[in-house]
């Protein structure tokens, strides 16, 4: 008689470098659309729409990590890779592999929520600035052939946008400024 | 070409057909409940629709808790209040939506209160926000447009905000769909051919976006298939029990298709257009429709998609006859001749200044578009700029 190998109790254990890919990535956008609030043209108008005090939570399901920002006065400011639990709008990404995917720019946002693989608590208006000013941001961190993939349509990089993403690199970035 | 990945839902089972309705109490038996609160509006009562619904609930021993018959044409927080009030205390345990797609928003808002148990629905708008098995919804559609007996999707007014709130959760859908042919005979040719072009949008947007796949495709071709082989026919002629079945069956279909593959910028923009200049739903899409596709024309996956799109719009001879170059203006151009049809035959308005729009208006629209959850399905990135052009071509 042959034995039945039972298996209880089974963990399916954790992914530590795409979670740190993906905090990476995060600590990156966040930084970014900090900095670029501040002057670039296009996410100041889009985060100028949002009352001082509004706050978002980027949360990838069911652990982390998060990305959570504040509209100041100043612009929008980082607040880190901590879940913000009573931002005004809460976009919970359903697993790690999927954001992981978003920032290794395999799939656009555009894709993500197409696919249901994002859900959205609060105003879905509000989220759609957000994925428009995402999408500013991955046009200025990524190189043309790679933003290709995420954006719908690729950024025009006129000599004005390339000093702004030289600037959003380093004071931005590096500095957090 | 197939998607890297997608999901498809539809729970919903579909009565259909001749005396559909009176398979409804049979039905809830199955869901073990018997006392529905029936939601409608004064135009169906007046219609006389309401009484094929009582009707169907003879000799069955079911006890009807409650009738609403005063659903407004914009579904809104106070009426979604008062409904969900009367459900409490009449001690209904299901839900019947007799009407259009105000009717069957409102009851799904009305099943969220109730299923929920909040008293602020409105903190519960967005994506997958709800957490609860919804009480059985069972709809009886009376148009052949909206595809709401199908979907996921609710928008109810916040008319003290001056805003829409749309729910969208795979808890909302319905338990069941009654197509039954008396529940469309008398609708009126204008809005027979304004809702089924509303269905026919949806198809071309759900086998266009996104998020479209193997299965959203085949709902919608065979619906675009029934739309062209019985809209105008009906329109003329609209005592026509069969192709009125095949009506609602068209819109069933491409609802189920958009509700998987979700839909693109006519929508985006034919909600800013309904919000703005209230002009209906399904009458905004058919204008919309081809200054939308010749928008999209110049991305290449959409006019191959567009091109393959004629087989089902034109019939396999005009297909056939056309260069494969030339079908995606083909496809479109069917459409145009459709509406173009359509108005002859009823008088639908084929641009939006004949539909009451003022050019004054268009600025808050395109405000209004661009915050629409649809737009970001569109294959093609849409800016404010191309919502202006689209809007001053349409008018």
């Amino acid at each position: 008689m042959s034995r039945t190998n039972v298996i209880t109790n089974y963990s399916a254990g954790k992914d530590p470098i795409k979670r740190k890919v993906v905090e990476a990535g995060f600590f990156a956008l966040g930084r970014t659309l900090q900095s670029a609030s501040r002057f670039e043209p296009e996410v100041m108008k889009e985060s100028e729409k949002w009352p001082i005090g509004f706050s978002f939570s980027m949360d990838v399901l069911p652990n982390g990590p998060s990305l959570a920002m504040e509209k100041r006065r100043e612009g929008l400011v980082f607040l880190g890779l901590k879940k913000k639990a009573d931002a005004d709008l809460v976009v919970d990404i359903k697993n790690l592999s999927t954001a992981y995917r978003m920032i290794i720019t395999e799939v656009g946002a555009h894709h993500v929520f197409a696919e249901h693989k994002i859900g959205v608590k609060g105003s879905i208006a509000e989220s759609l600035r957000l994925i428009r000013m995402i999408y500013v941001a991955q046009g200025y961190l990524f190189p043309g052939f790679l933003s290709r993939n995420v954006l719908k349509a690729p950024m025009k990089m006129d000599l004005n946008r390339q000093l702004n993403r030289l600037k959003l690199l380093t004071r931005g970035l590096v500095l957090g400024q | 070409m197939m998607p890297t990945y997608y999901e498809f839902y539809n729970p919903v089972k579909i009565n259909a057909g001749t005396e559909a309705l009176e398979t409804i109490p049979y039905e809830m038996g199955m869901m073990g409940v018997s006392r529905p609160l029936v939601v409608t509006d004064p135009g169906i009562v007046r219609a006389g629709l309401l009484e094929h619904v009582l009707r169907g609930f003879r000799d069955s021993n079911l006890t009807i808790g409650a009738i609403y018959d005063q659903t407004p044409p914009d579904s809104s927080l106070e009426v979604v209040n008062e409904i969900a009030r009367i459900y409490k205390e009449t001690r209904c345990d299901c839900l019947v939506a007799v009407g259009g797609g105000s009717v069957i928003d409102t009851t799904k808002g009305v099943n969220i209160v109730v299923s929920e148990g909040t008293d602020d629905i409105a903190s519960l708008t967005g994506a997958d926000r709800l957490s609860k098995p919804q009480r059985p919804l069972i709809v009886v559609p009376t148009t052949s447009g909206t595809g709401s007996e199908v979907t996921q999707v609710a928008v109810i007014s916040d008319t003290r905000n001056n805003v829409k709130l749309p729910f969208t959760s795979n808890l909302l859908m319905p338990r069941l769909a009654v197509l039954d042919p008396r529940m469309t005979m008398s609708l009126p040719p204008k809005i027979t051919a304004a809702t089924g072009m509303d269905a026919m949008t949806h198809a071309v947007e759900a086998y266009t976006c996104l998020q479209k796949n193997p299965l959203s495709d085949a709902y919608a071709v065979a619906a675009i298939g029934l739309l062209r082989d019985n809209l105008i026919e009906t329109v003329k002629q609209g005592n026509d029990a069969k192709r009125r079945f095949a009506l609602a069956n068209a819109s069933l279909m491409a609802g189920t298709a958009f509700s998987n593959s979700m839909v693109g910028a006519v929508h985006g923009i034919a909600h800013a257009l309904g919000a703005v200049a209230h002009i209906p739903h399904g009458l905004a899409n058919s204008i919309l429709l081809p200054y939308v596709m010749r928008f999209n024309l110049d991305n290449p996956r959409m006019a191959e998609l567009y091109g393959e799109l004629l087989l089902p719009l034109a019939g396999d001879e005009a297909f056939a006859r056309a260069a494969k170059r030339e079908r995606p203006r083909k496809a479109i151009e069917t459409i145009v001749l459709m509406n173009h049809a359509l108005n002859k035959a009823c008088g639908m308005p084929n641009k939006l200044g004949e539909a009451g729009v003022r050019r004054e208006q268009f600025a808050q629209i395109v405000e209004k578009a661009m915050e629409d959850g649809a737009m970001i399905s569109n294959p093609k990135m849409v800016n404010a700029s191309d919502v202006l052009e689209i809007l001053e071509l349409a008018f």
